[in-house]
């Protein structure tokens, strides 16, 4: 039985050769796109558009100018206002849509640890655009009480879908000093609603 | 097929293997086919149980064992740090709920710290606390749907900050909140005691699509509290009188 099963496996050499240079071809292949970066991740990442505050970022939804950037422990908006243990850093903005649906939906804070911090319980006035408007407008932001290295903020315009699209990104400069006399104020950030036409 | 195809013919040396392979199957699947279905099926049933026995085979899978945890004390569910305090009910919390004639508000005060270094929506807060083995919970927020209290877990509650009395709507990175979390419970009195239970999370890919994300919310520790009946929130009289 043995001698026939050899003589099964020697007729077809070629075959099971091919059949292990398919396995082997299909590893490798394996092997390289697990070290390769994600294609579609690449392709899709949006275009960055670096701004100082006082500069502005030319985006496809228009203009973003970040104006000035303060903090405070307390945020009053027309409806509501919110507290923190932590601080709430406001950034004052310059907007001139260029279409329609030009708000600003997402804005965070990053830093080069990888930490995001999203709108998350904080606001955006930057909603409701007319193409070619000026806008004056804000965006709110809760952060921890500390010096946050790598700051920068960023603003886009919409929270769910980034492909293929551009936002600005803001330098900050979130020190140990800057953020303890944010956590020492309780003086409300005043967040009125957003203004339309030249300032 | 062409003549010299090496080891394909039947009457090769290889061929011969290949046959009584072919036929023993052949036969096999005929044999197969003349069992009625019903005893296929005993068959298939039988094998299964047979090959499940040696880990508890029909036995009920048995849960985790839930911990007992302390008031206080810290339990890491994943993404998030909780604990939990204390427990109140209340026929209104506040003025940004309306008044309950027919039941109560049930109130887990506890803290809240994200360990993730990006935000959480609110999903992963509300699931990480539930109550068990309370009847008449609301299902959800404007959800008028009054579990009975071997549903209970299902109850999904509102989360609020205590600091500012605002929904809670994320979570942000290294921030510890004091909430609460809030039920709406119909048609019966504020019991003397719940059993809290905390949910863990499990970090994976959902199957049907590419997110990633903290899913699979299920009991990892529980604590039972007393419950404080509170006044309901009334509007000071300084208000509204003009």
């Amino acid at each position: 039985m043995r001698g026939r099963v050899g003589e099964w496996f020697a007729g077809r050499g070629r075959s099971l050769g091919a059949g292990a240079l398919v396995l082997a071809a299909l590893a490798v292949g394996r092997v390289v796109t697990d070290r390769l970066p994600d294609a579609e991740a690449v392709i899709e990442a949006p275009v960055e558009r670096h701004a100082a505050i006082g500069e502005a970022a030319h985006l496809r939804v228009g203009e973003v100018t970040v104006r000035e950037v303060t903090g405070s422990t307390e945020w009053a908006g027309v409806i509501e206002g919110k507290r923190t243990t932590g601080v709430w850093l406001a950034a004052d903005i310059d907007l001139l849509p260029s279409r329609r649906e030009s708000g600003i939906s997402y804005a965070a804070v990053r830093d080069a640890g990888g930490h995001v911090w999203d709108l998350g319980r904080g606001t955006s006035t930057c909603k409701g655009t007319i193409a070619g408007v000026p806008m004056r407008c804000q965006v709110v932001i809760e952060l921890p009480a500390r010096a946050i290295p790598g700051a920068e903020l960023v603003l886009r315009w919409t929270d769910f879908d980034e492909r293929f699209d551009d936002q600005a990104v803001v330098p900050l400069r979130l020190d140990e000093a800057t953020m303890k006399g944010w956590a020492a104020s309780t003086t409300p950030i005043q967040v009125p609603n957003a203004t339309l036409g030249a300032p | 097929m062409p003549v010299g195809s090496s080891g394909t013919q039947a009457g090769g040396p290889g061929g011969d293997v290949r046959a009584l392979a072919q036929g023993g199957l052949r036969r096999a699947l005929a044999w197969l086919r003349g069992r009625p279905l019903k005893q296929l099926a005993a068959w298939i049933g039988a094998l299964g149980l047979a090959l499940t026995a040696p880990f508890g085979g029909l036995d009920e899978a048995a849960r985790p064992q839930l911990g007992l945890v302390k008031a206080e004390q810290v339990v890491p569910t994943g993404p998030i740090d909780v604990s939990i305090t204390r427990v109140s009910a209340t026929t209104r919390p506040g003025q940004n709920f309306s008044e309950i004639e027919d039941g109560y508000y049930l109130l887990v005060f506890g803290t809240a710290r994200s360990t993730s270094s990006t935000t959480l929506t609110n999903s992963e807060l509300r699931d990480a606390v539930r109550l068990s083995g309370v009847d008449g919970l609301e299902k959800g927020l404007m959800i008028e749907d009054y579990l009975p209290a071997a549903e209970a877990l299902k109850a999904q509650p509102m989360v609020y900050a205590v600091q500012d009395s605002t929904l809670m709507t994320s979570l942000v990175p290294e921030l510890k909140y004091e909430v609460a979390w809030i039920w709406r419970r119909q048609g019966a009195g504020a019991p003397s005691s719940v059993d809290v239970q905390v949910q863990g999370f499990t970090w994976r890919q959902r199957v049907l699509d590419d997110y990633e994300g903290w899913l699979d919310p299920a009991p990892m520790a529980h604590l039972r509290l007393p419950v404080t009946v509170k006044p309901g929130w009334v509007r000071p009289a300084t208000e509204g009188a003009s």
